[in-house]
């Protein structure tokens, strides 16, 4: 387990590494940089920030500058804001973007696995018919559009939640559900499209040969197999819902990690832009490892390392 | 003797998006008590079926229309949910195919063997354990104590098939349904495992159906064989009677088709023509007269009904009829069967 661990960590920083250097090399091909703006700059000034930021030495150069930093955690100033580093951007957004996230994964493993369930269990009869409606809705309208009719139905025609910020604690609410609807659909179809597939299998009529109550089957012998695709997919949904959605942290006006990743690229800032893409990829990679790390707890085949 | 499970009149159907297809019609049989009963037919006759149907283990389209199958004077079709549960494993247990895929990749053999006494009996814990151990020791089982603990992935095909024994028999059921259990399995293994099941029957005293589309592989295991065919009983009769005087156009073909060691090279093997009949809209005559060689004007068109070839032999072909003519008749003009 222990060398398997180390492997996979390993492999991790080489992932990153090439994250990195992708990173750097597609940011530096794209057209204009941090300094280039519609009122072009007096050339002194250009030229001066240029040298401040170092962005005159070779391109090889400059990386190896920047992979010293990382190796301090030091992500480097923002070339746009003055005086701000990118470690302040993500200490500043990404605990309220982790808080929305945690609290989306949260609600869509209590909704989303149950609602798949029923939806299996009831194949074909109304519980199915209405939750799959449901969540078809939900992987094909947009989040702009539910956040909007949520926030017009229960904020302004109910008055039930904040319309925007998360000052009271039920501010969440409506955030986390546009945030989780799309997520929330998607395992639940795949819940019951999991569940579905076990429960024609041979070892679930074998279960069933054996005098087990339908209820017995499923909890003891459907659900595990059934989860292990569910679980092959929440790595990437658990970090894209913890770093943050900008549609929906900019609908309710809420000062996460979102803004900050979509801003920096219009404004070529360098250094957030990297160190946001990194901050980010190493969320997805931990996450990934995790769920390679629960699959050996739930599947025996899945051999660790070279054991044999 | 004394008949543990009697069906009559079993009809099943599956109702597809192409309509209902009929895969079992009018059956009817017995299984006395620990007898070992064969039922051969090629894939599609409605051999499983029929079995899955009796223990209500069949997929969501499919039907039981009409019939009885008294188990022990009950009626096994008029059973719901849990008195059909408590027969299942406990009474009649079953032994599938493939047993790659028939056990739970997720759970120990060991645990996976034990389930049915944890179902069906209130043993404690440690003596759930020490039975299964015990079980698994009895279908030969290196180990058996620490390969309880192993995963289904860790066995050979062989080996798993004896994990699906172990799991058929821990309950010591009154009938085992042993659906082709060998078929998935390498020839020398299925030999091994022909003779663990003909030991255990006789050392459990259980009644025993095998479901084989494999003649001789039957021969070696029942006394008695029922021949189905487009979800039908075409002939039954003790084993020896259809080998030596097979009275069914259909066993006649079928034992035709069997490899013989001492066949010369360049004679070619005698099979079947053409294929099973489409029971989305069966022939409304025998269903085998379409390949069959010796079809008269009536097999086309109205359904033999199943005549007495010999006491204890039965075959459901027109030829057998009083009315059919003499010459020409395998049946009764050669004196295929001594009849007696």
């Amino acid at each position: 387990m222990l060398e398997y661990v180390l492997k996979r960590v390993a492999t991790m920083f080489v992932t990153l590494f090439a994250v990195v250097l992708l990173t750097f090399i597609l940011m530096h091909s794209v057209p204009g940089g941090p300094f280039t703006a519609e009122r072009k700059l007096p050339e002194q000034v250009e030229r001066a920030l240029i040298q401040k930021y170092k962005l005159d030495d070779p391109l090889y150069k400059q990386f190896f500058d920047y992979l010293k930093g990382l190796a301090r955690l030091d992500l480097g100033p923002s070339f746009k804001y003055e005086g701000r580093t990118v470690n302040e951007f993500i200490r500043e957004g990404f605990p309220l973007s982790a808080r929305l996230g945690l609290l989306s994964v949260g609600f869509t493993l209590l909704t989303a696995l149950p609602l798949g369930i029923l939806s299996a269990v009831k194949n074909g009869k109304w519980q199915d018919i209405l939750v799959m409606f449901i969540a078809t809705l939900g992987i094909t309208i947009p989040s702009f559009v539910i956040a909007t009719a949520l926030m017009y139905v229960f904020s302004f025609r109910l008055g039930w939640f904040p319309v925007f910020g998360v000052k009271k604690l039920n501010g969440y609410v409506l955030p986390v559900i546009a945030l989780s609807g799309y997520s929330l659909s998607f395992v639940a179809r795949l819940m019951r499209s999991s569940l579905l597939e076990v429960m024609g299998q041979d070892y679930i009529r074998t279960a069933r040969s054996k005098g087990l109550s339908e209820s017995a089957v499923i909890i003891k012998h459907a659900l595990r197999n059934a989860l292990i695709p569910v679980v092959t997919i929440l790595g990437p949904t658990i970090a894209g819902l913890i770093t943050g959605s900008f549609v929906i942290e900019k609908i309710f006006a809420l000062p996460g990690m979102g803004v900050h990743f979509v801003t920096s690229i219009a404004n070529r800032d360098y250094t957030a832009i990297m160190g946001i893409t990194i901050f980010y990829a190493t969320i997805l990679v931990a996450m990934v490892f995790l769920v390679d790390i629960f699959y050996v707890m739930i599947d025996p085949r899945i051999k660790l390392g070279r054991e044999s | 003797m004394e008949k543990i499970l009697e069906v009559k009149n079993l009809s099943t159907s599956f109702f597809t998006s192409q309509g209902e297809v009929q895969a079992v019609r009018e059956l009817s049989l017995s299984v006395a008590k620990g007898e070992a009963l064969g039922v051969v037919g090629e894939s599609g006759s409605g051999k499983t079926v029929s079995f899955m149907s009796m223990l209500g283990l069949l997929p969501n389209n499919g039907r039981v229309k009409s019939g009885t199958a008294l188990f022990n004077g009950s009626d096994l079709l008029g059973l719901r949910g849990r008195e059909l549960r408590a027969v299942r494993g406990r009474d009649i247990s079953m032994v599938f195919q493939d047993p790659m895929s028939s056990l739970n990749p997720l759970k120990t053999v060991g645990k996976q063997v034990a389930e049915a006494l944890e179902v069906h009996t209130k043993l404690s814990r440690p003596e759930i354990k020490n039975k299964t151990v015990e079980m698994l020791k009895l279908v030969k089982i290196p180990e058996a104590e620490k390969r309880y603990n192993s995963w289904p992935h860790e066995f050979s095909g062989g080996m798993r098939q004896r994990v699906m024994i172990a799991m058929a028999l821990v309950c010591e059921p009154q009938l085992v349904i042993a659906d082709e259990p060998t078929t998935a399995l390498d020839v020398t293994i299925q030999a091994q495992i022909l003779k663990l099941l003909r030991e255990l029957k006789d050392e459990l005293g259980s009644a025993v159906v095998f479901i084989s589309h494999d003649l001789s592989v039957i021969a070696n295991m029942c006394q008695r064989i029922v021949v189905m065919y487009g979800g039908m009983v075409m002939e039954e009769a003790s084993t020896e009677e259809i080998f030596s005087y097979p009275s069914h156009p259909y066993t006649m073909g079928l034992l035709a088709s069997i490899p013989d060691l001492e066949q010369k090279k360049d004679v070619l093997l005698d099979p079947i023509p053409g294929s099973p009949p489409d029971m989305l809209a069966p022939p409304p005559g025998c269903p085998f007269a379409p390949r069959c060689t010796r079809t008269m004007t009536i097999c086309l068109k109205e359904l033999p009904p199943l005549a007495e070839a010999a006491p204890g032999h039965s075959s459901r072909c027109w030829l057998w009829s009083e009315f059919a003519p003499t010459k020409g008749n395998v049946f009764k003009e050669g004196a295929v069967h001594v009849k007696g």
